[in-house]
């Protein structure tokens, strides 16, 4: 097993929570078409009307949110994966290098200083996405 | 009007049907609830949350939101929970109050006109002289009072406790022969069309006439119509007549009769199959008839009735027990007190519409009459736009296209 998330997965868990999404929209409009056919009125049945609105519009409003979490996690994924590349990048020159200082130690240096950079961008963007997901929580705790 | 697809019962049913909607919306609601939860604990998620805490930070509130108390899944879901829960009571307060409504109708109803009821008496028997017309000038200003007089005096259960013991003999059906006059030579196209021949057979001056209607349709299936004439005998002793006064006492409270048995062997020697959709009409005794023949035809599954059609008949002790299959029209004039006899007001069913309007001209045998009350009575509904009634015919519409008829009239006699 992999230690590195598989982009393809987090996506396939995106659509899944985007069915679930459509599911309840679905449920939303079978209520509303039924409760329209009862062709109820009166009093008591504008007042069960509110309450019904009430019900599919929760159920309308929990979908939408559902959709807005899948993408946000099929934007997650796409910066995993993005990562990821970067990571087997770093991990190829590295290979590459290694192989170069064997054979043209001379060259080496300025390739070895080329990944050591390419490292660096690649944990920076770790760290610097953990200092701002840090940042965000604590000023929505309020300090 | 009373019942039908309209009625009480109709709207009760609805609403439980709409509960049970709310309450499968509740369920699959909290279960997607459950079920999108649960993908937070999948691993690959975890490890995505070390290389992109931000994105993932950002999904997890999104789907808290999503799931959460305040417009998400578990708070649409408490809603239509409780949706379901509050209809479920509110056809229940519905179907209570309809009952206590029932009961309270008649009574009230028939104390409120029973002062005028008998102020108008006292008017007519001054006039006339004649306490006969004085008493009509009762029943038809206040019809409901025979319900509660009927009740009060306790001739329903009398009749139930005692109607086995009326000597009924058996049912025998005579054939006259094919009938092709009048309305019995016609395909009916309309309710006031079979009214019409159940008056025609009625107006016959033998007692215990009916016609057994085969109609043949354009795609070749079959259907029977069989019209069943009401009292013409009020003797109550053993008598061959099978319109006599203990028809009407065992019938009223859905004893099998001799009539009963003499229409069933008529529609056997008709040549009426068991998979013929049958309409059985009746006037007076003869709607109550109709309904316990349905009723029996049926549950033993010897013909297929699948509407009924009573003017002036007392059929509220018995049309419940029909099953929700055979769909019962019932005409009433509101100034005729037979259908009263039977101290009840029919049931608000779905299958069992009951519409009144008045005609006749006051006294009880016209306002009880075929040609004088319910022929008009037949025209009114037909013509009438309510949802109940409306939704009957088109039921019933398939009885009034046929390509032709062949009517056969019986008389059925008792033999002891």
């Amino acid at each position: 097993m992999s230690v590195l998330p598989d982009p393809a997965d987090l996506v396939a868990i995106a659509d899944r929570i985007a069915a679930h999404a459509a599911a309840t929209r679905d449920r939303a409009a079978r209520l509303e078409r039924a409760v329209a056919a009862t062709g109820w009125a009166g009093f008591a049945a504008s007042a069960f009307d509110h309450e019904a609105q009430l019900a599919t519009g929760t159920l309308r409003s929990a979908a939408a949110r559902l959709d807005t979490a899948a993408d946000a996690l099929r934007r997650h994924a796409a910066r995993i994966s993005s990562l990821i590349g970067d990571i087997v990048h770093l991990g190829a020159d590295e290979v590459g290098l290694a192989k170069d200082a064997l054979t043209h130690p001379g060259q080496v240096l300025p390739d070895a200083v080329d990944v050591a950079g390419d490292g660096v961008r690649v944990v920076g963007d770790v760290v610097g996405g953990t200092v701002h997901a840090l940042g965000g929580m604590c000023h929505a705790i309020g300090f | 009007m009373r019942g039908g697809s309209g009625g009480i019962a109709a709207d009760c049913a609805e609403m439980v049907a709409l509960a049970g909607r709310f309450g499968d919306a509740a369920t699959e609601t909290l279960w997607s609830a459950a079920r999108v939860g649960a993908y937070q604990f999948d691993p690959c998620l975890g490890l995505s949350a070390l290389l992109d805490p931000a994105g993932y930070a950002e999904f997890e509130a999104d789907l808290l939101l999503a799931l959460g108390w305040w417009r998400g899944l578990a708070h649409a879901g408490a809603i239509c929970g409780a949706l379901d829960g509050e209809l479920h009571a509110a056809a229940a307060l519905y179907e209570g109050a309809d009952q206590l409504d029932t009961m309270a109708r008649d009574v009230v109803l028939g104390g409120l006109l029973a002062a005028p009821a008998l102020a108008k008496a006292v008017v007519v028997l001054a006039r006339s002289r004649n306490p006969v017309e004085a008493a009509e000038a009762i029943v038809a200003t206040d019809p409901q009072l025979a319900d509660v007089l009927i009740t009060e005096l306790g001739l329903p259960n009398l009749l139930e406790g005692t109607a086995h013991w009326y000597r009924d003999g058996s049912g025998v059906a005579v054939p006259i022969g094919v009938n092709t006059t009048g309305p019995s030579g016609l395909a009916p196209r309309h309710l006031t069309d079979v009214i019409a021949d159940l008056a025609q057979r009625s107006d016959d001056d033998r007692h215990g006439m009916i016609d057994v209607r085969i109609l043949s349709m354009p795609d070749g299936t079959r259907r029977a119509i069989v019209d069943i004439s009401g009292t013409k005998s009020w003797d109550p002793l053993p008598t061959s007549d099978i319109t006599s006064l203990t028809t009407n006492g065992r019938a009223l409270v859905g004893e099998r009769t001799a009539y009963e048995e003499g229409v069933l062997a008529a529609m056997h020697r008709a040549g009426v199959r068991s998979n013929d959709d049958v309409m059985l009409v009746g006037h007076s005794e003869g709607g109550m008839i109709a309904v316990n023949t349905a009723r029996d035809a049926v549950a033993g599954g010897e013909f297929n009735v699948t509407h009924v059609i009573t003017a002036g008949a007392p059929i509220g002790l018995i049309a419940s027990a029909l099953p929700a299959s055979v769909q019962v029209l019932a005409l009433e004039n509101r100034t005729d007190v037979v259908p009263h006899l039977d101290g009840r007001a029919n049931p608000d069913e779905q299958n069992i519409t009951t519409a009144s309007t008045s005609h006749g001209d006051g006294t009880i045998v016209d306002d009880h009459s075929i040609d004088d009350a319910y022929l008009p009575v037949a025209a009114d509904v037909q013509a009438s736009d309510n949802r109940s009634i409306r939704d009957f015919l088109t039921s019933a519409d398939g009885f009034f296209r046929a390509r032709s008829v062949e009517t056969r009239t019986f008389q059925i006699t008792r033999r002891y």
